[in-house]
């Protein structure tokens, strides 16, 4: 791209924290905006776009009226980029689906006022799951080092490139004691590395945040978790606090 | 070769004095529970008395990831060599670490020299020590000698009385030894220090002098003991990244936020990850776990010891400790391909239970190990000058301890396994066949029906089942006996019968007037069970006499099962139990290989099955 | 002027955290319609803690916010600890305390730099600013950094903190950490007080509008409540303790908020800084008395565009407790704890004064420590009839003003709140029926 790349980011269901770490870049914004131009970005600034270079999706999509929004900023986009769990695979907006019947939840939330029009929800969907998208961003937050190395790569016309291999790898590279030798029970070894495995290395077992690593070897996780003493609800739970294998009930 | 003696307060007066000076000074810390070599700021910090460090010493020398070349975007002409290297002395490796360096220096000087890791490696003096704790893991006995000499500048051994003994091996390490207070080693220092190198001992050792195996290894390229391991195997890479002998690595190129300027750089990667061979246009030329295992294992033994006459695997065991899946450790691989298929283990026997009138219940136990067995699968039981025969298992592999079988008496063997009295010994081979796998059927409801003699094979899947009950849904046995004398296990059905969501029915083919449960055949008792079962979530195994299963299954089948969810047992004549005599074939297939356990779906077809 | 019609329908406010939309109808002097609407999309909070184990329950309502993620853990932890009957060690309040106030000053800092400051310097967004009033950018950032950098250094991650757990850490700092932190808020009080003198030049641009109405915060005998306290109303004598926080919320639906409503002694109450100010200014650190006094800020205040002003307050002090708490920590040395305590039902109430205002979380756990009810309050879901009243009362006085202007002012009075409109539409309320 020889012009500056126009950049925008937009939120639909989520926390923002992963848009907040795009303020947290701290120093590093300066260098940012020298690379991008940012023409859209809610909650920082006002001014808007009419069309986008790379548009950044935080948040998961829970409602009908969020799919017209989401595909109106896919049409007006070159690039389409997740950003953060909620976007990826749905993330923990993805719970309420486990539970099951949504009608339920509603009730349980709403009271007697469950059904009224302004409040409805459904099965929370990835961005990937309503409109194509370029590239995932996983983490719950999301890594600022890679989401920078995802834009430079965009801005210099290449594809990011981001691990395919589980958490444990960069445990073993900072000298990390395995938890699971520690008596506690972690996901690592089927959730995808990239954020310098952050919770192990605080003493807290991977929770699976940044989503599970292609041809992961689940059969084996559920064995290892066993051999440590978790019952299958338990290792069930472990599986379903982020996606890391669908349950899904519309 | 010259030897010396410091006391202990000396030896860290000199190490602080090292550390004053101008090189970085790197040993042996705690961290936590676990040791690493880091910076020492003071000569307190060093622990020379650890089992192993989790990352080996080559992190100096090849560091996680470093700068090949810089460059400025665009520009082929800017490429620029970085090359970071400050003069260093690490204190404390193990010999089996040395031992390693010496392969990495071949590999990194042999042919084109690699400068980046050659100028780390040409500042740095390298203190090492004989090991003074255990490292259950640890095999190094078997595959090292003295190649650590190699590399080695000093060698410390702790003589024990506070002081260490000195091993000057280099002239570098004679300098440097010199700005101590070390004296020169009496004779008896000298015994002393020959003694104390040897005092720690592994727990394991391979069952092959090390030089074999390179040949070995080329013959086991098929073996299946490389399969069933990498089920297991996450492809997380830990074990080659804990490894001191390896030393792959991934290029490529960063760029800076400005895109101006960037460097190019290798990091640690590993043959066991699985994008390692991974090339673009997305073929994989090593695509699965076991291919990756294979060739890691082929790697230590056989290419690498071949190429540089030096040993691949040095038995650290840090793979062993660091694999999650317990998988990795060379030695047990290694091990378990070399035992020998017809060599029976010796057994003791611990206990015999008068069951009926022709059967006995016996408890054995192996020297050393567990039997290692599931639910499910056979042993072949010697009794030398008599013969030998297989025997279904029939304790849960949960059970701790022996392991059990219920035998008949019905041969030449069984007649003299009914001889036997607690105390005495016989053969065990095995565990072979296919299992039961309640481990993969969690929260799956279970249907056992056994016929006569085929509760002793269930009894082993239905016990695991019994010691993880909270694991399964809804449990439905179902046992039929001839008549009342030949009821199995009866105090065991009464407990079974007592657990949460857990109903046993047993039927008599002929009852009695102190009989009042059910009689008639087995496939009586299955119209009791049907409201209760809902066929689309369980899962039914089916043990007994030939003549039962068609009709059991006809029935399951009525009730709404699927073939897949069918499990059955089938008897043949096992002689050698590892799929060479012949005698236990099913049409184009070994029972003893793929059986005896089948799902209904995989034989439904067979001329031969039922 | 009669027959002049004002539409404003500002969908979607800028440089507020979550969607929130402005309406205004007006035909001449007749107000149509004065809304302020949240179409927020809920997430059902309490359907993704109801059936967790009590380890994970903190760890997902952390994710209710992203930048009081830290607020929301401590909130979910107290009231888990409350249900089960443990006590915290010193230690642990301590360094809870300190990351408390390193998300306080992280927040303010974010708010008043990056949200409120463009309005006061007629820009849409900090961006440009990093030209024309580059030190002042700087200066931001780097209060900024300290403050998440603080966050990373205790709490292992600035948003979803990984460290904090229920009675206790996971890993805990070292002293030299502890020394750097210290050091580096007694460096940050300097540029506090920069930043003071630089919001007083502009406070002049702040609307000089007051509705008086009820405020609500924590409060606590010994010092300006954060992180513990019992519950104060401006407009009520005596004090509730954080148990019986529903006398105070009394939550309901309204139709034009997918968050919840709230009221008590009036038909809204605010939370927040200024709120915490108004009820509690006389226990503020003696630094940051002097920079409200710098600033002109005296309590009462009812001029709710003072929020972003009592905010810069609350920076000095949490500066100044960060370097108190930490010395503590430094002077008793830190040691190692047993987090370990006996699981047991119950149902306890954890309430926090986080950036934004009041928060308070109620959960009841069963034997086996299974969350079966629970129920959040956010603070931004107390403030939500307040915005509403203050815009009723505030149109009719901006009626005349050019439309982008009144456009302008009432989005100042939005983000003057600081809110949190993602957070508030958790929505949560699970009794059994």
């Amino acid at each position: 791209m020889s012009t500056k790349p126009k950049v925008a980011f937009f939120d639909f269901a989520s926390c923002e924290g992963c848009q907040l770490q795009i303020a947290n870049l701290e120093e590093e914004i300066i260098g940012l905006v020298d690379l991008v131009d940012v023409v859209e970005f809610r909650e920082v600034m006002t001014e808007k776009a009419l069309r986008y270079d790379i548009a950044f999706i935080e948040g998961s999509i829970t409602r009908e009226k969020d799919e017209a929004r989401l595909l109106d900023i896919r049409k007006r986009s070159g690039l389409l980029v997740a950003l953060g769990a909620c976007a990826a695979t749905g993330g923990l907006n993805k719970l309420k689906n486990v539970r099951g019947n949504l009608q339920q939840v509603r009730r349980d939330v709403y009271g007697s006022d469950w059904d009224r029009p302004h409040l409805e929800t459904y099965a929370t969907r990835a961005v990937g799951e309503i409109v194509p998208v370029d590239f995932q961003i996983h983490g719950c937050p999301i890594s600022r080092d890679e989401f920078l190395h995802v834009v430079e790569a965009f801005a210099l016309g290449t594809n990011p490139e981001i691990p395919d291999y589980p958490v444990c790898a960069e445990c073993k590279t900072k000298e990390n004691v395995c938890l699971f030798h520690m008596g506690q029970t972690c996901l690592g070894p089927v959730v995808r590395a990239g954020c310098g495995a952050i919770c192990p290395s605080n003493g807290v077992g991977c929770e699976g945040c940044r989503g599970i690593i292609p041809h992961a070897n689940q059969n084996a996780m559920k064995d290892v978790l066993a051999e440590h003493n978790l019952t299958v609800e338990q290792i069930t739970e472990k599986f379903n606090l982020f996606p890391l294998y669908l349950e899904v009930t519309p | 070769m010259e030897y010396k003696t410091i006391g202990k307060r000396d030896f860290r007066d000199f190490v602080n004095r090292l550390i004053k000076g101008d090189h970085e000074i790197n040993g042996v810390v705690r961290k936590g529970t676990a040791f690493v070599y880091d910076t020492l700021e003071a000569a307190s910090d060093l622990c020379l008395d650890y089992d192993e460090t989790l990352l080996p010493p080559k992190k100096y020398f090849l560091p996680v990831k470093e700068t090949l070349l810089t460059f400025k975007t665009g520009d082929p002409s800017s490429y620029h060599e970085s090359v970071e290297a400050e003069p260093r002395v690490i204190i404390g490796i193990h010999p089996w670490d040395l031992a390693a360096i010496a392969l990495l220096d071949k590999a990194f000087s042999t042919g084109q020299s690699d400068v980046n890791y050659l100028s780390r490696r040409n500042q740095s003096l390298l203190i090492g020590i004989s090991p003074t704790r255990a490292f259950k893991h640890r095999f190094s006995g078997s595959m090292i000698t003295d190649e650590y000499y190699q590399v080695a500048d000093l060698m410390l051994v702790d003589l024990g009385n506070d002081t260490y003994g000195i091993e000057v091996v280099s002239d570098e390490g004679k300098a440097l030894i010199q700005e101590s207070a070390a004296v020169p080693a009496d004779e008896h220092a000298i015994e002393n220090m020959e003694r104390r190198k040897h005092v720690i001992r592994d727990e394991a050792h391979l069952s092959m002098p090390k030089e074999d195996l390179p040949a070995f290894l080329k013959k086991q390229q098929q073996s299946k003991v490389i399969d069933r391991r990498a089920e297991r195997c996450f492809s997380c890479g830990s074990c080659v990244l804990v490894c001191p002998t390896c030393y792959c690595f991934h290029v490529e190129e960063e760029v800076d936020l400005s895109l101006q300027a960037g460097r190019r750089t290798r990091t640690w990667d590993g043959c066991m990850m699985e994008g390692f061979a991974s090339a673009a246009g997305g073929h994989n030329f090593r695509e699965t776990p076991a291919n990756r295992l294979r060739h890691r294992i082929l790697r230590k033994g056989k290419y690498l010891p071949e190429h540089f006459h030096l040993p691949g695997c040095v038995g650290c065991g840090r793979c062993a400790r660091a694999c999650v899946a317990d998988i990795a450790s060379p030695l047990e691989i290694i091990n378990e391909m070399n035992r020998s298929i017809y060599l029976p283990e010796v057994a003791t026997l611990q206990k015999v239970h008068v069951m009926t009138d022709k059967d006995r219940f016996f408890e054995f136990t192996l020297e050393g190990r567990d039997l290692g067995h599931q639910p499910g699968q056979f042993v072949e039981l010697s009794i030398p000058g008599i013969g030998e025969a297989p025997f279904s298992i029939s304790s849960s592999p949960t059970k701790q301890g022996g392991f059990e079988m219920l035998i008949r008496n019905v041969g030449k063997v069984t007649e003299a396994v009914h001889r036997l009295a607690p105390g005495d010994q016989v053969g065990i081979r095995g565990p072979f066949g296919s299992h039961f796998a309640v481990e993969r059927y969690l929260g799956k409801d279970l249907l056992f029906i056994a016929g006569g003699l085929g509760l002793a094979p269930l009894r082993s899947a239905i016990n695991y089942v019994m010691d993880n009950r909270e694991n399964y849904g809804q449990v439905t046995i179902l046992s039929g006996a001839r008549d009342r004398s030949q009821r199995l296990f009866s105090e065991e059905i009464n407990e079974w019968s007592r657990a949460p969501d857990t109903l046993v029915l047993e039927t008599l083919d002929q009852g009695d007037e102190e009989w009042s449960g059910q009689t008639g055949v087995i496939t009586t008792l299955l119209p009791m069970v049907a409201d209760r079962i809902t066929p689309s979530n369980t899962k039914a195994f089916i043990v007994g006499p030939p003549i039962m299963y068609r009709f059991v299954i006809r029935e399951l089948e009525a009730l709404g099962f699927d073939h897949k969810d069918i499990l059955v047992s089938l008897e043949r004549r096992m002689e050698c139990g590892v799929g060479k005599c012949g005698h236990c074939q099913i049409d184009d297939i070994y029972v003893c290989q793929e059986g005896p356990v089948f799902t209904y779906e995989s034989i439904r077809e067979s001329m031969e099955a039922l | 002027m009669t027959g002049k019609t004002i539409r404003i329908d500002n969908t979607h406010i800028s440089r507020v955290e979550g969607h929130g939309n402005i309406v205004v109808h007006m035909e001449g002097d007749r107000l149509d319609r004065v809304e302020w609407q949240i179409p927020e999309a809920p997430r059902f909070f309490e359907s993704m803690v109801v059936g967790r184990d009590w380890s994970e329950v903190s760890r997902i309502t952390s994710r209710i916010c992203g930048i009081c993620s830290i607020g929301h853990t401590f909130a979910s932890q107290k009231a888990t600890e409350a249900a089960m009957g443990i006590t915290i060690t010193e230690q642990t309040r301590r360094l809870r305390e300190i990351l408390n106030h390193a998300e306080n000053l992280q927040s303010h800092i974010l708010h008043v730099c990056y949200l409120v400051l463009p309005d006061l310097l007629g820009v849409g967004s900090v961006l440009p600013l990093i030209e024309t009033h580059r030190d002042v950018v700087l200066l931001a950032i780097r209060l900024h950094r300290l403050a998440n950098e603080t966050c990373d250094r205790i709490g292992g991650r600035t948003t979803h903190p990984i460290r904090a757990c229920v009675n206790g850490w996971s890993m805990l700092p070292r002293k030299k950490t502890l020394e750097e932190i210290r050091d580096g808020h007694v460096e940050a009080l300097e540029d506090l007080k920069t930043l003071a003198e630089f919001v007083q030049s502009l406070a002049h641009k702040l609307p000089d509008f007051e509705r008086e109405t009820e405020y609500v915060s924590l409060t606590h005998p010994r010092e300006y409540a954060l992180y513990d306290g019992v519950i104060k109303s401006s407009d009520v004598a005596d004090f509730i303790q954080p148990r019986d926080y529903e006398r105070v919320t009394n939550e309901y639906v309204d139709d034009r908020s997918t968050a919840k409503w709230t009221r008590f002694n009036r038909d809204a109450y605010a939370v927040g800084a200024l709120a915490r100010f108004n009820n509690n200014r006389d226990r503020l650190s003696d630094g940051a008395k002097a920079v409200a006094g710098q600033l002109g800020l005296s309590a009462p205040c009812h001029n709710p565009f003072m929020n972003s002003v009592a905010q810069v307050v609350e920076c000095a002090f949490s500066a100044e407790k960060t370097i108190e708490h930490s010395q503590w920590l430094l002077d008793n040395g830190i040691k190692e704890e047993d987090r370990g305590f006996a699981v047991r039902e119950g149902r306890g109430v954890g309430a926090v004064d986080v950036p934004r205002g009041t928060l308070f979380h109620d959960y009841t756990y069963d034997g086996k420590g299974k969350c079966v009810e629970a129920n959040l309050v956010i603070p931004t879901n107390q403030n939500h009839a307040n915005i509403q009243a203050d815009m009723e009362d505030l149109v009719p006085l901006i009626k005349d003003m050019p439309g982008e202007k009144m456009n302008l002012t009432l989005e100042m009075l939005v983000r003057a709140y600081d809110p949190c409109i993602s957070c508030s539409t958790h929505c949560v309320d699970l009794r059994s029926a």
